[in-house]
Order: C-alpha cells, then sequence, then structure tokens
C-alpha cells in the first residue's frame, strides 16, 4: 500500500483525465514497497479518476507491468525474447534462479528480489540482458550478474 | 564495404536532447520553418512525392495517409507517434527517442500543420521508462523556446505535444488498440472499419505514425521530397534503420539506403556470426517476422525484392541465430510470446496460438507425433485467414517458415532427436 499524500501527489501532477490512468498506475506501483497495486490504492484510484473499480481491475490484468499481487523490492526481468533467446538467456535465468535460490515468478525470503520472465526491452545489441527497475544490464557471466546483485543488496 | 548514411541518425549522440538551441545549431527546425512558410498542401504533397513508407512495419505511403486525413472535415484531428516498439529484437526507435527527441517532435509538428492538428500524443512502451521522461523534458524545452505551443514560431498555428506511457502490451502497436490504450482502457484492437484515420481517439480522426517515420519528415521538407525519393531504390526510397542482434559479432543499428543486400548488413555493419559459428537462419521484422536462411541473404533490402521472398521488413528487426539454436525450440519461444501478447479477444487467434504452441512444446518433449507436426501447417494457415487483426495473422509465419527451411528437424524431434543439443529433448536423451 502506498501512503495517502504520495497517492494524493501523483494524482495531482498527472491530473485524471482517462489518457493518464496507465502512467497513474505505473507510478502507484512504482511508490510501493513491493511493486504492486494494492486493493486500497485501486480503490482510491478508481474514486479520483471516476471510473469503476472493475475498469481498473481489467486494466491491470490487461498489461504485463502492472500487477495486483505484491512481488519485491527489486524485480529483476530477465528477456526470454528471440535475440537473449539465442545468445542463451535461458542458462542466464539459471544462474540468477542458483545465485538468487529462487525461481521466476517468486520473491526472495526478505523480499529484496523477485525474478519475473518477460518479452523483450529492447536491450537486444547487449544480449543476454535484465533489467533492474529502470536499469539495463547486458552481456552478463555469472561474476557480473552476481556483482550486480550484490550492489543491490547493500543498497 | 557498405557504410551507413547518416541522414536520420546524423544528429544521434551530438545534441543534449532537451536543448532546442543545440538541436537547431546542428539545423534542426529548418524543416519546420519551411513548411510554415509552404501551403500545408504543398507539405503534404512532399511527402507524396518523397515516396516514403510507413516504417513501424506495414510500409504504408505515409503522404496518402495524410492526405487523406487532411480531406476530413471534422474536429479536433489527433496525431499519434507510435513509440510501442515492442517487436522482439526491435530497438531502432529507441535510438531516435533517447537521443534525437526533437527530431520526432518536429515531425509530428509539420504533420499537424499539414493536416491541421492541435493535439498530438507520444505513445511510448512502458518499458522505455527513461525515453518517458526524456521526451517529457524535451518537449518543454521545444514549448518554452516557442517551437510548440500557441502560435508556433509566431504564426497561427497550435500544437501540444502529451507523452503516454503503455505497459507492457504488444498487441498496443497496432493502431486501434493503440487508441484504447491511449483512452487509458485495455489495449485491445477495434474491430475495423471505422479506420483509425476517421475514428481515432476519442472517436476523433486520427493520424498515427511510427518514431521512424517522423523523423523522416524534417529532412523530406527541407530538402524536398524529390531529392528524399533519389536515395535507396526505385520501389523502396530513402534510408531504413535497421536493428541487427542474435548470434552476431557487432550488434546494433544501423541506418542504411535501400538496396543494400541483407549479407552485406550481417556479415558487413554486424561483422558476422559470432565465436566461428555458422549461421543457421536470420529472422527479420520481429516475432511476426520469417525465418529464412543463407540462401536469401543476397536479396537487397527493398519491399518488393523482399516481398518476392515472401519477406516483409517489418519493423527492420534482425536476429540471426547460428547452428547452435534448435529451429523447433526457436519456433516455440515465438508462439509463447503470442500466446502471452494475444489480447484474446478472437478464437483463431486465442486458441490458434495455444494449440501452436501445445504441439511444439510435445516436440521439444519428444511426446509430438507426426500428425501433430502436420496440424502445425493448418492450424497456422487457419490463423492466418480468420484472425481479426494483424497479430493473429502474422503470430504463424515463423513457424510456418521455420518448419518450411528446417522441415527434417522438425520430424527428427517426433523421433526423440535433436540435433543441437539445445532444446529439452537432448538434455532428455543424454542423461539416457
Amino acid at each position: 500500500m502506498v501512503e495517502r499524500y504520495k497517492l494524493e501527489e501523483i494524482v495531482e501532477i498527472n491530473g485524471t483525465t482517462e489518457d493518464k490512468l496507465l502512467t497513474t498506475l505505473l507510478e502507484v506501483q512504482s511508490a510501493s514497497e513491493l511493486n504492486y497495486i494494492s486493493q486500497e490504492d485501486a480503490e482510491f484510484i478508481a474514486e479520483k479518476f471516476g471510473i469503476p473499480l472493475n475498469r481498473i481491475y481489467e486494466v491491470i490484468s490487461f498489461y504485463s507491468m502492472l500487477s495486483m499481487k505484491p512481488r519485491g523490492k527489486h524485480i529483476i526481468e530477465v528477456c526470454k525474447s528471440s535475440a537473449c533467446h539465442v545468445r542463451k538467456g535461458k542458462n542466464l535465468l539459471k544462474m540468477l534462479e542458483d545465485i538468487l535460490g529462487i525461481k521466476a515468478g517468486e520473491a526472495t525470503s526478505d523480499n529484496n528480489f523477485y525474478i519475473e520472465e518477460v518479452n523483450c526491452f529492447g536491450a537486444c545489441d547487449k544480449a543476454p540482458a535484465i533489467k533492474i527497475g529502470n536499469d539495463i544490464y547486458g552481456n552478463l557471466d555469472r561474476k557480473k550478474l552476481t556483482e550486480i546483485i550484490n550492489r543491490y543488496w547493500e543498497a | 564495404m557498405v557504410e551507413e548514411l547518416k541522414i536520420l541518425t546524423g544528429y544521434c549522440g551530438r545534441y543534449n536532447y532537451a536543448s532546442v538551441k543545440e538541436y537547431v545549431s546542428l539545423g534542426g527546425y529548418q524543416g519546420l520553418k519551411k513548411a510554415l512558410a509552404m501551403k500545408p498542401e504543398d507539405v503534404i504533397n512532399e511527402v507524396i512525392v518523397s515516396n516514403l513508407m510507413g516504417r513501424g512495419g506495414a510500409a504504408y505511403p505515409t503522404g496518402e495517409k495524410w492526405d487523406m486525413i487532411s480531406r476530413i472535415d471534422n474536429d479536433p484531428k489527433y496525431i499519434v507517434c507510435n513509440a510501442d516498439e515492442g517487436e522482439p529484437g526491435t530497438f531502432k526507435d529507441k535510438k531516435l527517442i533517447y537521443n534525437d527527441p526533437m527530431k520526432i517532435i518536429e515531425g509530428m509538428t509539420i504533420a499537424a500543420y499539414a493536416i491541421s492538428s492541435k493535439k498530438g500524443y507520444i505513445y511510448i512502451r512502458g518499458e522505455y521508462r527513461e525515453g518517458y521522461y526524456r521526451l517529457k523534458e524535451a518537449i518543454r524545452s521545444a514549448k518554452a523556446a516557442g517551437y510548440l505551443g500557441v502560435s508556433i514560431l509566431g504564426t497561427t498555428l497550435d500544437f501540444d505535444i502529451e507523452v503516454v506511457s503503455g505497459a507492457g502490451a504488444y498487441v498496443c502497436g497496432e493502431n486501434s488498440a493503440l487508441c484504447e490504450s491511449i483512452e487509458g482502457k485495455s489495449g485491445r484492437p477495434r474491430l475495423k472499419p471505422p479506420y483509425i484515420k476517421n475514428v481515432g481517439i476519442y472517436g476523433q480522426p486520427t493520424l498515427v505514425n511510427n518514431v521512424e517515420t517522423f523523423s523522416c519528415i524534417p529532412y523530406i521538407i527541407e530538402k524536398g521530397g524529390k531529392n528524399y525519393a533519389s536515395i535507396g531504390t526505385e520501389s523502396s526510397a530513402g534510408t531504413k534503420l535497421v536493428s541487427v542482434s542474435g548470434n552476431v559479432k557487432n550488434p546494433g543499428v544501423f541506418e542504411i539506403p535501400f538496396g543494400v543486400t541483407l549479407r552485406e548488413i550481417v556479415y558487413g555493419l554486424a561483422g558476422g556470426v559470432e565465436d566461428g559459428n555458422v549461421l543457421k537462419f536470420v529472422q527479420m521484422g520481429g516475432a511476426s517476422g520469417a525465418c529464412f536462411t543463407d540462401s536469401d541473404l543476397d536479396t537487397p533490402l527493398d519491399y518488393k525484392a523482399l516481398r518476392s521472398k515472401r519477406i516483409s521488413i517489418g519493423s527492420g528487426a534482425i536476429v540471426v541465430a547460428d547452428q547452435t539454436n534448435c529451429a523447433v525450440d526457436y519456433a516455440l519461444m515465438t508462439m509463447e510470446f503470442f500466446l502471452h501478447e494475444s489480447c484474446g479477444k478472437c478464437t483463431p487467434c486465442r486458441e490458434g496460438n495455444a494449440q501452436l504452441c501445445r504441439i511444439l512444446k510435445n516436440l521439444v518433449l519428444g511426446t509430438a507425433n507426426e500428425k501433430q507436426v502436420r496440424h502445425l501447417e493448418n492450424i497456422s494457415q487457419l490463423m492466418m485467414k480468420a484472425s481479426s487483426c494483424g497479430l493473429g495473422k502474422a503470430a504463424p509465419t515463423a513457424v510456418l517458415t521455420l518448419y518450411s527451411n528446417f522441415k527434417e528437424e522438425f520430424l527428427e524431434h517426433v523421433e526423440g532427436y535433436c540435433r543441437t543439443g539445445s532444446c529439452n529433448i537432448s538434455r532428455k536423451k543424454a542423461v539416457v
């Protein structure tokens, strides 16, 4: 759940016309501790936009970047599309699962990391690539991957 | 050795993306200034003469599209820049968005003048969050410098642009789904007709062009449509951005004039196959594109020449796969993409993707039979004929082309054997 003042602020900055709904949902989600949109937050947005709650549910369930399920503090997105596939992105996913001791679609017990397999995010020139928040890391091997994870662990 | 021709990407990396001053000092906004001194119909005519085709994938003549919308008498009209670059293997719009956003804004503003629109949207995929902020900042400075907003450059033109973020849905690259998404709804394609040019955002006439298409406009107006048409080939004017990735030494975005062969792109610009491996196939145009082998590489990059080989340029993505890749596994990866991205509205696409995935999965598990393999073709044909939008129509392209090029390999999987050892089946074999 996102704090009320933060929700108010996001809505205030973006406005409540319908073309701002997706941006608002994305921003509310990233303001939440575990990268999801809670029932309460969804209700708040529905009320502010003056649209039914079921519309909010529909939109959240349609777009793959949005989630109503708590995920983790850092979402590690692993690309599984063509360029990463042919440069053995599957091995990268296995390494990552091995390092964190979880599978894709799961969070670490401290909720610090959540692994998600995703489609192409346009970092094909660095394949195989992962994305953590807005940061993209490519051309990875086990050593580099461990270093990156450690950096987020410390942060 | 083939070289790039940077008439579109020449400013990339040479100015601060949010500085109008630096953009102008490089020669930016000359196109808009020239356009504003012309009659709107003459601006459209230059675009028609340039022979520019839409760069998003459909290759629809841009000038013709502008002309049709300019004749529709219904206000307001909207302009949308499709920056929902979602075709796997494509990252060329990203280059323009991140490094030369002013050119996109300039191209859209020229379009606004030509078709008389006051409001534009840039719909950018959610994955390009940094690009979203850069565009917003660039728009803010263009507005502050009088290149956007009310009475642009002292003329009667009013035009403003808003950036709208997607949230991870490939289908929103389809024009009508994109309009739905801008309206804050799920991005399901609409039934057509009516077409977007007549009934688009909020039911109003809407012009949708790709990032690369809009970015071509300033050059066309400044140097003239004839000049642009003289670059490239007779059937494909100008330059094209290609995104080359996969098993190549030097992946990246390259701007080349039409007419350069695919071999020159893959082996010249992208440095050829990495690690001393051998090229197995190339997929062109993204996940919805055809897969073909070395024998087609001498085809020039040209809409007509490639069409004769049943290859579409699409978004300009070129993904190279070497011999270590399993053709069936690649087909499965592609179909899993479409299974996930299908909006589920029409049955052929929703169920077809699921069925193709099921058969391909059985193949890599070694549990498929020959009859199922034959079904791959039937289901694919049905999807191509009966799906409601372009997503379902193009989804089975990779399966069909991989199957026709690597039939033997597909049948080997029925026997429980994979020659590459890179899919599921081989690991099982290796243990036994």
